[in-house]
């Protein structure tokens, strides 16, 4: 083979690639792109289009959603409670994390293993007894069952999460904070979790978006219209507006477009964070 | 001196405060400080449920007969050993578990395979294959749904460009409908694969592809002989870890059929909901839950399985 | 200050016995190094005299104290890691005042102490950097720091200085033999290279497999090893080791190396030797002279290789089978394939029993 063929062979390779990488990349983004024409074309208007190009771009579905619907008080709600759960989740969890990567006891393995299993089995194996409980307990229908109920989602992903973020921290700097006259429990006060404070934001961020995406909890847990999270309201307007596309898609954008920001800013760290979260 | 004021403080365990004091800061104390406020949490939101499913699978609480409260045994089991609706169920999720992964890897393993070494515009196409997954699964459900709709949706318009290929009504055909599903979960959750696979190309010392094309292996035998084994416990670990997301599956199964029509998308998860909250049969509810428990947990232990023997894996390998 | 013994110390790690009843003891002020290859406990050994690693038996003094079972923070010790073990979290100035803050001085009076360590150590400069600034040698002069801020009984240095490049090793290792001659703190030091141990100690400990091979100053272990072992490990190039039969002529005892038993090797009197035992005869390099003529029962051999680093050529030399390397100093090295005669100094001989166990001599030194 000449010089020449091969390098033609390798050019035509590479635009091979590029064009596969388009043609993927356009079909993996058309949902979100559809999502974004459909809600912003005038209502009752996304069935006479006739490209895949908006023609009549209006933000009138927004409004109607905002004034006609108590679509503020649901990502309100939805703040809350993911704010709450997942910040109650990182307290608890860290220090656990912690334990299990550093203190050598017996059933720490058994701890490990407990708490990955509840992080994979189904929550509708969680959600039923759940309800039974939280009926006799008073808290059905109430923000305080809404989040403890989250917490069992996301607790879980922050022991995991911290464990390994803390095995990624050289266990000699405790033991020189030790020599250095710190306890057991100032070592990881002075030293372990100020290194671990970027990990423990990822997993603030992550236990937020964990509870932000949550249905099936918002959906048992809460009756009222008032305490429902936007999950729950927007998934509401497949019923009701079954055929209204245009605002069912304007509820969906405005309720993924606050994590796709948040991603967007953060995408490296969110990154490297989900594989050490999960592999190790 | 300090010298001295330390010394003295070794010399002094016998003081009580100080023994207690030491006991939760150094000793055995320490790990139940930071172990016990997380397992209480633990506990009371999964623990406590769990037991409560157990209680529950032997009672009979079904808001259908409330006078059937009390009645002790073992026949939410015996029921569920016959009962066609929750084999079938098994079945599905089966069936959804098999077609999530298949789709997942493949569609993950080709855009990162395409993607990992791209230069130009690198961030940019990256994005492209996480940016589904930032996507709440209410959101893809929703997505998916009008753009599956009989009449308008944008598939079947699509569709009518090619020939002999008319419109279809996706989620109401029994045929259809399961399928239909699995393209949406597989379009929401992919990305985690594509994350997985960029991370283990990446890990691949280029020299072995050095080493290959000097020993004249072409694109196919470089992918056949290099990157296909180094991937394979990766491929592992994803294959497992879709599996137990294809199972947990359920708001966008939940929300666009609502396991219909007339069964056909009700999963295991979906089975177990409905029971409770349509049928409001809870005891037999959590019969299917305990059900979805033990199947998780074979995948659970599968999974580290996959995981010790990758790590050792490794490990001879470099 | 303060002296330190191990007393019977043992470690255990559920079957697996990685530290056999060490004894030791350290004068106060004294500066020991413990040796041997990895895997040998040392470092085993002095986490347990920190407190970062219980021991299952025995016990460890510091001073009058008895500390097995104290956590770290009551020994009173301080500590150099190999990777430094620096907060990267804090700023050298932070670093070194860490310490005096966990015993709550007063930010003025600690102020003033790490002024005095970091003008100690040539640091003043570098106060308000953080770790990840410094380059290597840097952040091991901030671990010292930290460490003699705090005035502890004793220092322990676990491999300081392995991380470190050859030339900046050669000065860390002078500047750590300083500050224990400025201090005159009891200082224990962990490494696995004899040329660190013989240069810093007043005293060595030679660990093989969690036990103490031998104790003593390093000329002791240099000149009068207990065994065969530590006489290999100590010394570089490593000295030869002539395994062969004892036989007695008319000029005194000589040995018949098993290698190539057409030699004998004249051995020095005045030890008892059984007839026709079995010993190791070691010599060092630097004992080995070449020869342009041999004597009698003189030993001829061939220059197979050479290795020179400038000052000092080690020859390896072929005496039909049995190899042994010498060391010149200064002169020529010999060519290659050449044949030269060789004398042993027979006063500079070690002997080893069957066990590797020296063999002292009787009265004649």
């Amino acid at each position: 083979m000449t010089h020449g063929r091969r390098r033609a062979n390798l050019m035509v390779a590479d635009v091979l690639k590029a064009g596969g990488i388009v043609v993927l990349g356009c079909a993996v983004l058309f949902p979100i792109y559809w999502m974004g024409v459909i809600a912003l074309t005038p209502t009752g208007f996304s069935r006479s289009l006739s490209s895949v190009f908006p023609s009549d771009v209006t933000l009138e579905n927004f409004v109607t959603l905002f004034t006609e619907r108590p679509m503020l008080q649901w990502l309100w709600n939805s703040i809350v409670v993911a704010t709450l759960s997942s910040f109650l989740s990182l307290a608890f969890g860290t220090s656990c994390g912690y334990a299990l990567s550093r203190l050598k006891f017996r059933g720490a393995g058994l701890v490990l293993i407990l708490v990955l299993a509840t992080q994979m089995m189904p929550a509708t194996s969680i959600v039923v007894p759940l309800y039974i409980l939280f009926r006799d307990f008073g808290l059905l229908d109430t923000m305080q069952g809404m989040v403890l109920g989250h917490i069992s989602l996301v607790a879980p992903l922050a022991i995991w999460m911290a464990k390994g973020f803390f095995d990624s921290i050289p266990a000699d700097l405790e033991g020189a904070a030790r020599i250095d006259g710190c306890t057991r429990l100032s070592a990881y006060w002075y030293v372990a979790l100020p290194l671990a404070m970027p990990g423990l934001a990822a997993i603030f961020i992550y236990g937020f978006v964990t509870s932000w995406h949550d249905f099936l909890f918002a959906k048992t847990l809460i009756n009222s219209q008032s305490l429902w999270t936007a999950a729950t309201g927007i998934s509401s307007f497949r019923g009701e507006y079954f055929t209204l596309h245009e605002l069912q898609m304007a509820a969906a954008l405005t309720f993924a477009l606050p994590v796709v920001v948040v991603f967007l800013v953060m995408q490296r760290r969110i990154v490297s964070g989900a594989l050490s979260g999960s592999v190790r | 001196m300090t010298t001295l004021s330390h010394s003295q403080d070794g010399k002094r365990p016998g003081n009580p405060p100080g023994r207690l004091r030491r006991f939760m800061t150094e000793g055995p104390g320490f790990a139940v400080l930071m172990l016990l406020p997380a397992l209480l949490v633990l506990g009371f939101v999964i623990g406590l449920p769990m037991i409560k499913a157990v209680i529950l699978s032997f009672d009979t609480i079904t808001l259908r007969r409330p006078a059937a409260a009390g009645t002790i045994g073992l026949h939410n089991y015996s029921r569920l050993l016959s009962d066609p609706d929750a084999w079938g169920a098994v079945l599905r999720s089966a069936l959804y578990m098999l077609g999530t992964v298949a789709g997942s890897v493949s569609l993950a393993l080709g855009a990162a395979l395409l993607t990992h070494r791209v230069i130009r515009l690198r961030a940019l196409a990256r994005l492209t294959f996480l940016l589904p997954w930032t996507v709440p699964a209410v959101v893809t459900a929703l997505v998916w749904g009008v753009m599956y709709d009989g009449n308008f949706g944008v598939i079947n318009r699509l569709l009518d460009v090619v020939p002999f290929v008319s419109g279809h009504d996706w989620l109401i055909d029994r045929q259809t409908a399961l399928f239909a599903l699995i393209i949406a979960q597989v379009w929401n959750e992919f990305p985690v694969a594509y994350i997985f696979f960029l991370a283990g190309l990446h890990s691949i010392p280029e020299e072995l592809y050095e080493a290959a094309k000097i020993d004249r292996a072409g694109a196919f035998a470089q992918f056949r002989f290099i990157t296909l084994p180094q991937l394979r416990y990766i491929i592992a670990v994803i294959v497992i870890l879709l599996m137990i997301l294809g199972f947990k599956a359920f708001p966008i199964i939940f929300i666009l059929t609502g396991g219909g029509p007339a069964g056909a998308t009700e999963t295991l998860t979906v089975l177990t909901y409905n029971t409770a909250f349509r049928s409001l049969d809870f005891s037999y509810s959590a019969t299917l839950g305990i059900l979805a428990v033990l199947v998780s947990l074979v995948l659970v232990l599968g999974y580290l399985r996959v995981m010790a023997r990758a790590d050792t894996g490794k490990g001879g390998a470099v | 200050m303060a002296d330190v013994a191990f007393r019977g110390v043992e470690k255990t790690f559920g079957n697996l016995t990685v530290i056999h009843g060490v004894n030791i003891d350290i004068a106060d002020g004294e500066l020991v190094v413990f040796v041997g290859p990895s895997g040998c406990g040392k470092s085993t050994l002095l986490r347990m005299l920190a407190g970062l690693e219980e021991s299952t038996g025995g016990n460890i003094t510091i001073g009058d104290d008895v500390v097995t079972g104290l956590p770290p923070k009551d020994r009173d010790i301080a500590m150099v890691f190999q990777n430094y073990a620096l907060y990267p979290h804090m700023t050298v100035a932070e670093n070194i005042g860490f310490p005096l803050r966990m015993q709550g001085m007063s930010s003025g009076e600690r102020r003033e102490r790490v002024t005095e360590a970091a003008g100690l150590l040539g640091l003043e400069t570098y106060l308000e950097r953080y770790p990840r600034e410094l380059s290597g040698g840097q952040r091991q002069r901030v671990a010292v720091g930290r460490a003699i801020v705090r005035k502890p009984r004793a220092f322990l240095f676990d491999e300081p200085l392995s991380n470190l490049d050859a030339a900046l090793r050669v000065q860390m290792r002078k500047e750590v033999k300083l500050l224990h001659r400025r201090l005159g703190a009891t200082m224990i030091f962990v490494t696995h290279d004899q040329v660190e141990a013989m240069t810093l100690a007043d005293r060595i400990v030679v660990l093989r497999d969690g036990r103490v091979e031998q104790t003593g100053t390093p000329e002791d272990i240099y000149k009068r090893p207990a065994n065969s072992f530590v006489a290999s490990f100590i010394g570089s190039p490593p000295i030869n080791l002539v395994e062969g039969a004892v036989h007695t002529g008319p000029t005194g005892p000589y040995l018949v190396p098993r290698a190539n038993p057409e030699i004998a090797i004249q051995l020095p009197s005045g030890l008892d030797y059984a007839p026709a035992q079995e010993i190791t005869l070691g010599v060092r390099p630097e004992h080995l002279t070449l020869r342009n003529k041999t004597g009698e029962l003189g030993l001829e051999g061939k220059v197979v290789f050479c290795e020179n680093s400038g000052q000092e050529s080690a020859v390896t030399l072929d005496l039909g089978g049995l190899q042994l390397i010498a060391s010149l100093w200064g002169d020529d090295p010999p060519t290659i394939g050449h044949r030269t005669g060789l004398e042993i100094q027979t006063a500079n001989m070690l002997l080893f029993d069957a066990a590797g166990q020296r063999i002292e001599p009787k009265a004649t030194m």
